[in-house]
């Protein structure tokens, strides 16, 4: 497959993970041409791999993670504004409009595992490889976010208890 | 307000103008669709010339951050408290070879009470930054309040760790799921969130020994990237990909972190860490006009400059 052709077939999908990840489309921009820029460089390898989307999408995730600029050094707040429960339509989209401002506040790694998640559709397992890490940290930060948003708020009380060692996988 | 994980689903959703910034991206490498009827931004650059100059731009701007970082002070002896003189310096080196930004330096000066200015340089420029930490805030594992309060005691830090698990780490029948992964996990987010300024040198010391105590971590004695000597713990995941963590054996200061994976890695080295009585004068400025430029809420207040 040519470079040109890769790009045609999978430019809408890394543009999309872009916005998800970013919440910005003029960044996402950036980061789907800055990512092309450097498979073109090395497109001999990467077309040489058994799923070079996989891979491609693995340099757009680093290069999201990478970037941290100055509107992405804003500090998630400790206790986010509740607004009040509206039950019409407009509340509906006002609603969405909040979760995306309070994902866009959250650390970028729990960002990204929420966007490779829940937009792209990806498994853990499959996160933790496009993130370069463990399954085990892809849980902790998605539980984090999601405890963040307000989503998964309760602590499991009950089970502070020691851990049993012998458990371990 | 009752939110949902398809709450999440639903806010991923195309923006405005995303069809038109589609067809800039590919009329810029060659596969135009179709005629592009606007340019809401300005072409970005000449591909072709980007990318026969990259390499004399990365060879620049790393000799430059080379020549930065030669003068820097090594770092102190003995662990410094968490934040003891006015301001606390670190430098951290990245690098990512599979990223585009694939060396960077972040350089941060921390006040007592959680001011932060900070530089992020990459091989296109530097970036100025200054941010507020809530000192208090205990909601995150992440956050400065729960770093301050981790228990020195390595078995009393693993239970307070795991008492601050959510319940994505328990399976149906109860039982804590995969233990050593998630207590490497959080440690490992603790610098991968910045947070680490605020680990005490006790803390420190019981992370490591709670990690060296854990089944399926692996110590190994080596010297870092900087030639230090180093205990690196690695946390295996498969076929020969890990996750490690390197720490000053006498001191437990935090020295870096590696992962090695199939066809990826990065590396993150703190190459400074020491105490600091001024902020440059040259970040504290460029850092206020960035602070008022993104229109954020923090408070500014300048710092001590020189």
């Amino acid at each position: 497959m040519t470079f040109e052709a890769f790009a045609k077939a999978r430019v809408p999908l890394l543009l999309r993970t872009a916005v998800a990840l970013s919440g910005d489309l003029g960044l996402a921009e950036d980061l789907v041409q800055d990512v092309l820029l450097k498979a073109h460089q090395r497109w001999d390898r990467i077309n040489g791999l058994d799923a070079p989307e996989s891979y491609v999408r693995r340099m757009l995730v680093n290069e999201f993670l990478s970037w941290r600029r100055k509107w992405g050094r804003i500090v998630p707040q400790d206790d986010l504004n509740v607004v009040d429960q509206h039950p019409d339509h407009a509340a509906v989209h006002a609603d969405r409009q909040l979760l995306r401002d309070e994902i866009d506040r959250l650390p970028k790694r729990q960002r990204a595992v929420l966007a490779l998640r829940y937009y792209v559709g990806l498994t853990d397992a499959e996160i933790a490889e496009t993130m370069g890490c463990g399954v085990s940290s892809v849980r902790a930060y998605a539980s984090r976010a999601l405890a963040t948003l307000r989503i998964e708020p309760a602590l499991r009380a009950e089970y502070l208890v020691p851990v049993e060692e012998g458990r371990s996988a | 307000m009752n939110r949902t994980e398809d709450d999440v689903r639903a806010v991923y959703v195309d923006p405005p103008g995303i069809d038109e910034a589609e067809r800039r991206i590919l009329a810029s490498i060659g596969a135009e669709l179709g005629p592009i009827t606007e340019r809401r931004r300005a072409p970005r650059r000449a591909w072709i010339a980007v990318a026969a100059s990259a390499a004399a731009v990365v060879a620049v701007v790393t000799a430059t951050v080379v020549v930065t970082h030669q003068g820097a002070p090594a770092r102190p002896a003995a662990p410094a408290p968490i934040v003891p003189g006015p301001y606390r310096h670190v430098v951290i080196h990245t690098k990512q070879p599979d990223a585009v930004n694939s060396d960077m330096v972040d350089e941060v000066w921390t006040s007592a009470d959680g001011h932060r200015w900070g530089t992020q340089t990459d091989q296109r420029r530097t970036h100025y930054w200054y941010g507020k930490d809530d000192l208090t805030s205990t909601r995150y594992t992440w956050s400065p309040g729960f770093l301050r309060s981790l228990p020195t005691d390595p078995q009393k830090l693993r239970q307070f760790l795991v008492a601050h698990a959510d319940s994505s780490n328990y399976a149906a029948d109860g039982h804590f799921v995969d233990p050593g992964g998630y207590v490497f996990g959080t440690v490992e987010s603790f610098w991968k969130d910045e947070g680490y300024q605020y680990l005490s040198p006790a803390a420190l010391a019981a992370i490591v020994h709670m990690l060296e105590a854990t089944p399926r971590i692996e110590t190994h004695q080596v010297r870092d990237p900087k030639g230090r000597s180093a205990v690196r713990l690695d946390w295996p995941i498969y076929d020969g990909t890990r996750h490690s963590l390197l720490f000053d054996p006498k001191t437990f200061a935090y020295l870096g972190s590696a992962y090695v994976g199939s066809g990826t890695s990065d590396q993150t080295v703190v190459e400074v860490d020491e105490t600091t009585g001024i902020v440059p004068a040259k970040v504290a400025e460029e850092a206020r006009k960035a602070n008022r430029a993104a229109g954020t809420d923090y408070p500014w207040r300048p710092p001590k400059t020189g």
